[in-house]
């Protein structure tokens, strides 16, 4: 097996994604609007919602990896079930920090109990669980199956969550609800553009860590042989 | 760059590209172990063979 | 079958009455500190009451669900149910129905401690209280014998459970602190109705998921 990144495909993707990291950030600097209130903070929202997106999508891929492992009991669904679980969790992690960074400026406080912020807090806390069952159980089959278990349970959950927080504070509705379409050209590219190399990023990042986990679960093998 | 909160837009895209550069480093990191000891194991297996 | 399998841990727990007892100590040592830690006018405590009455029983259902798992570790007891002719499904539906007998047990003796100790008033349509109740046990049992079963076979199981089952179990938790609000201000159905509805949403999911996905969970 060789290195990830020794191939032809793989460095031109990651070329790609270092080029365009520097051009998203250059156009949200001199080409996007200035918003008249909140100024340079606003523009985290080219960061902070592409993170989200990534979030939601790498937990998507652990509910789906999960169920595919059950069914057809094959290691590499694991190891995408595993690898998305973590990218989610760190996504996760950058919008639960990047929300309060925009957060004090705009509304004095770093966070309120209003709904996505507590559905991404609650789905952050049942990752953690995730990863700690995988880290307390043996390395095996059992350990592989029941983390597909809890993937596939923690994203049925989201919908009952995210309603359930909604009608809870229902005067905590503070998170900006910008209608992206509605939006003027340069701010709706540039958005456009960010979510796409988020997208990119996560994909490349993806299939990097599953090549990883591949061979770790190769040497694993050999190291027992021998 | 002479508007308003411009530190708190840095401090934020300062925090994500510190985080995904870490992740791919330690992965990276990772990476390069595994080789080498799929190495090891591979010199160590035609050895005993 | 079924009524086998509740029956056992029915049995296995009036011969100790282990769980009940830890269960009912448990829930009234944090009942007596709440009365203990803060002595707000009676119309604030009506306003926390709720909150503190449903996390009072979350915790209390934690020990139910830890130890009625773990009681089929001992003696490897619980591969021995796995090799009688009996669908895993059905196991998952034995642990749901033993675990909210006892937290309908438990509640019992609790919730009248728990009005006795913070002087609360009582509410004047107790027959909406207990569906309230049965629904929102029914829903903790679901969700926690499922989580119970995956983490089960993991080490530092006693932390992993609440873990795991309270970021889980928060919609529902929600709803019920809501639903018994509402209930204890008299108001009427209609007002909370969309918690109730989440409830039901909620015991649904969870056990419909148990059911189906059990099997997987307790493989050997």
């Amino acid at each position: 097996m060789e290195s990830f990144h020794s191939r032809q495909s793989s460095k031109v993707t990651a070329g790609i994604l270092a080029v365009f990291w520097v051009v998203v950030l250059y156009l949200v600097l001199n080409e996007t609007r200035i918003d008249p209130d909140q100024q340079m903070a606003q523009k985290i929202f080219y960061y902070h919602v592409p993170s989200a997106w990534v979030a939601g999508l790498g937990y998507l891929v652990v509910m789906f990896a999960g169920v595919l492992y059950l069914t057809k009991k094959d290691e590499k669904w694991d190891h995408l079930g595993l690898a998305a679980a973590e990218l989610g969790t760190l996504f996760c992690a950058l919008v639960l920090i990047t929300g309060p960074i925009w957060a004090k400026p705009i509304w004095g406080a770093p966070w309120s109990w209003e709904p996505r912020l507590t559905t991404v807090l609650i789905m952050f806390l049942i990752y953690i669980g995730y990863f700690m069952v995988r880290n307390f159980g043996d390395e095996g089959e059992r350990t592989r199956r029941i983390s597909a278990v809890l993937g596939i349970a923690a994203f049925f959950n989201v919908p009952i969550i995210y309603v359930s927080v909604k009608f809870w504070a229902a005067d905590a509705q503070l998170h900006p609800q910008p209608a992206m379409s509605q939006q003027s050209p340069d701010v709706f590219w540039t958005f456009m553009l960010s979510l796409l190399v988020f997208t990119l990023l996560f994909v490349h990042l993806l299939c990097f860590r599953v090549h990883i986990l591949k061979l770790r679960s190769k040497v694993l093998g050999m190291r027992y042989d021998v | 760059m002479m508007y308003k909160y411009f530190g708190f837009f840095l401090a934020a895209f300062l925090v994500i590209s510190v985080a995904i550069c870490s992740w791919i480093y330690v992965i990276y990191q990772q990476e390069k172990e595994l080789l080498t000891e799929l190495i090891k194991l591979n010199t160590n297996k035609s050895e005993v063979e | 079958m079924l009524a086998v399998l509740v029956r056992k841990d029915l049995l296995i727990e009036f011969r100790s009455r282990e769980i009940l007892i830890s269960m009912i100590t448990f829930g009234a040592a944090i009942t007596l500190l709440y009365a203990f830690s803060f002595r707000p006018s009676p119309e604030s405590m009506l306003t926390f009451a709720p909150g503190l009455m449903w996390m009072v029983f979350l915790f209390v259902s934690v020990l139910a669900l830890h130890r009625s798992h773990s009681l089929e570790k001992e003696f490897d007891a619980f591969s021995m149910i796995l090799s009688a002719p009996v669908e895993r499904s059905v196991l998952f539906i034995s642990k749901y129905l033993s675990g909210f007998i006892f937290l309908v047990i438990a509640q019992m003796v609790l919730l009248p401690l728990f009005f006795l100790f913070l002087q609360l008033p009582l509410p004047a349509n107790l027959a909406q209280m207990v569906a309230v109740f049965l629904l929102v046990d029914l829903g903790i049992s679901a969700a926690g014998s499922l989580l119970s079963g995956i983490v089960m076979r993991v080490r530092v199981n006693e932390m992993l459970l609440p873990l795991i089952l309270f970021p889980m179990v928060t919609p529902l938790l929600i709803s019920a602190v809501k639903s018994t609000a509402s209930i204890m201000d008299s108001q009427p159905f209609n007002q909370w109705k969309l918690w109730f509805q989440l409830i039901v949403s909620f015991v649904i999911v969870f056990s419909l998921m148990g059911y189906l996905i059990y099997d997987y969970v307790s493989e050997e």
